[in-house]
């Protein structure tokens, strides 16, 4: 890859500050172009998930993914929405090797692990199962 | 019998308790080549000690380069680390666990075992924690080198004396007897029965396994891993473990150093780990400087060998020596690293091929060679009987061009050409036979007054060894014994040696 997206997205987000709105899609456009150009076509999602994490952190809202165990009711992810302000960005995805728990990070900075997976790491690297010295 | 493993597990399990919290954390953004990025750790220091979760198995790694919104990290094993793995930073930098268990074992720079003969710490014995990296002892906690190491080979005890906190760099091509030397003064500290016993650490950076295995082989036969630690980070370790070795080794000789015991690091070789450094740094995007090397190649050999020292009276006493290994190319002293290392070091022992083919082994070319310590870390009997030695060989080595015409030349040149042969003859040496200082004295003091002269250059290699055996068997207490202890040669002693070289000469 020729740029990380984060420099992709700085890049773009920087540009539209520049320019009026009506040029805005004009811009993305030769972004897009840009994008093809370099060669960094088929990692276009990473970079559009940059641009939306930059986006959200300008706005003063948090990237936040919810990682369920197994898919949750929707009713469940509602709650859990409620949780959180207008400008955050929530995604919700089911990680099946959290075994049950959900686990939460924040800007892909801080984490709360309250699944099941987290608790049994721990349980078997503490002292309790550690074997006898020969 | 289950229902008893199920019970004994349900107690076990009881006690158990997890308090979750918010806590900072990292995501692989891209690996390879034994490095990652990570996004996140905003908080995470220099050298820290991160965790990577892959796959269920806690990863250790290094932090390296904090950049502006990533941390480029090596991997301290050699698991697959996947893109989207969690990062966890513990609050730790490298450590490693030492203590007297270490001795006699095999380890890698994590401080697992690699031998076959179990853990190494347990519950009643849990060793020490010595950060890899520390700084080196002030200058106000050293004092001069005064003790000597013996390497038990004649060359270098006379002619280039290493004493016990010094560091003297082992340079030479390839296959020229680096390896050896360094291991026959491992060997000889079993001789050295004058002075305290040294504790040797022999750090394998780069090198292959079946080498490693050898030389640990060698160390078992003659009892010599009774006082040693190998630390290995072979040629099939990642980059990262080659990189850490030397400091492992080195934490490991400052655990004894500080308890006020003398301790010998061998660094086999730092050639090897100058490259496995450049590989990191080139693989992190560091900026390559001469022939690739980062901008602080100087700075990581110089604060490793810093911390070899001797330290005060106030501080123990204890010594750390260095013998750092450079393999040079085409006999090139001039390179970048090996200058470097030169530059640091407090002396070099240089080893030349041509010397080799000649068969003059050990093949140190004692011109170029120097010790900056010197006779401050020589015993009084070695000083007394060497002290022309490097004279003699100078004045060969300038005259050996006239060796051809040697009928054409005055008796006094002749003589010249005649007693550096013969001290070129007697400072051969086998390999892994390091010999005792009371044995070299004698050898040398015999050579310098004339003992060998009239013998044919081929005869002078078994006369020595008669020489030494006669001595043994009928001087022992009388003239190896003071010399051993005492480490002087003093009147009656020189008197009692010089009637055993006569007596020996008349039944010879």
């Amino acid at each position: 890859m020729k740029y990380i997206p984060a420099i992709y997205a700085q890049a773009l987000l920087a540009a539209l500050d520049n320019v009026p709105s009506k040029q805005h899609p004009a811009l993305v456009e030769r972004f897009v172009r840009l994008i093809f150009r370099l060669g960094d076509w088929l990692k276009r999602d990473q970079i559009v998930k940059a641009v939306k994490e930059q986006m959200t952190k300008r706005q003063g809202g948090r990237t936040v993914k919810i990682e369920v165990a197994r898919p949750a009711a929707t009713h469940h992810i509602q709650s859990l929405m409620k949780l959180f302000l207008k400008p955050d960005q929530v995604e919700v995805v089911t990680n099946p090797s959290l075994v049950a728990g959900v686990r939460l990070t924040v800007d892909q900075e801080k984490e709360l692990d309250l699944s099941l997976q987290r608790k049994l790491r721990k349980l078997f690297s503490s002292s309790f199962f550690r074997q006898p010295s020969v | 019998m289950s229902y008893q493993l199920v019970e004994q597990l349900k107690k076990q399990i009881e006690g158990f308790t997890d308090q979750s919290a918010f806590e900072s954390v990292g995501i692989v953004i891209e690996t390879g080549d034994g490095i990652a990025r990570v996004s996140g750790l905003s908080r995470a220091a220099s050298q820290e000690l991160l965790i990577i979760d892959s796959a269920g198995q806690e990863v250790p790694a290094l932090a390296f380069n904090l950049e502006e919104s990533t941390i480029g990290v090596i991997i301290l094993s050699s698991t697959t680390v996947r893109v989207g793995d969690r990062v966890r930073q513990t609050g730790k930098v490298l450590s490693i666990t030492v203590g007297e268990e270490l001795i006699g074992r095999v380890i890698t720079p994590l401080g697992d075992p690699l031998d076959t003969k179990g853990s190494i710490f347990s519950g009643k014995s849990p060793g020490q924690t010595y950060v890899l990296e520390r700084p080196a002892p002030l200058v106000t906690e050293r004092e001069p080198v005064r003790t000597p190491l013996h390497t038990g080979i004649r060359a270098i005890d006379s002619m280039i004396p290493i004493g016990r906190g010094q560091r003297e760099l082992i340079i030479g091509d390839r296959q020229t007897g680096k390896t050896a030397i360094a291991l026959d003064a491992i060997l000889n500290q079993q001789n050295d029965v004058g002075r305290p016993p040294v504790i040797c650490i022999y750090v394998a950076i780069g090198q292959k396994n079946a080498k490693i295995a050898r030389i640990v082989r060698q160390l078992q036969e003659a009892d010599a891993l009774s006082y040693t630690i190998i630390v290995a980070a072979s040629a099939s370790s990642p980059a990262s473990l080659q990189y850490l070795a030397p400091y492992a080794g080195c934490a490991i000789g400052e655990y004894f150093m500080e308890q006020g015991r003398d301790a010998l690091v061998i660094y086999d070789d730092l050639s090897k780990h100058a490259v496995a450094y450049r590989q990191l740094s080139l693989l992190l995007r560091r900026p390559p400087g001469r022939e690739a090397y980062p901008g602080d190649i100087f700075y990581l050999h110089a604060r490793l060998l810093e911390r070899a020292a001797k330290l005060s009276q106030d501080k123990g006493g204890g010594s750390l020596t260095a013998l750092p290994i450079i393999e040079t190319q085409l006999s090139d002293v001039s390179a970048y690293i090996p200058t470097n290392v030169i530059s640091i070091t407090d002396g070099q022992i240089y080893l030349e091929s041509d010397l080799f083919y000649q068969g003059i082994r050990p093949a140190i070319n004692v011109g170029l060679s120097v010790s900056r310590v010197g006779s401050a870390a020589q015993t009084k009997a070695m000083k007394k009987v060497a002290s022309r030695l490097r004279l003699d060989l100078a004045q060969f080595r300038e005259l050996r061009a006239f060796v051809q015409f040697a009928s054409d030349l005055d008796e006094r040149t002749r003589a010249s050409i005649r007693r550096g042969e013969l001290l070129t003859e007697i400072l051969k040496q086998s390999d892994g036979a390091p010999t005792p200082l009371e044995h070299n004295v004698v050898i040398m003091y015999a050579a310098l007054n004339g003992a060998f002269d009239k013998l044919p250059l081929g005869q002078v290699q078994p006369a020595v060894a008669q020489l030494v055996d006669y001595i043994e068997k009928r001087h022992r207490e009388d003239i190896l014994q003071p010399i051993q202890t005492s480490g002087e040669l003093s009147e009656s002693v020189e008197e009692a040696l010089r009637q055993a070289i006569s007596n020996w000469q008349k039944i010879a």
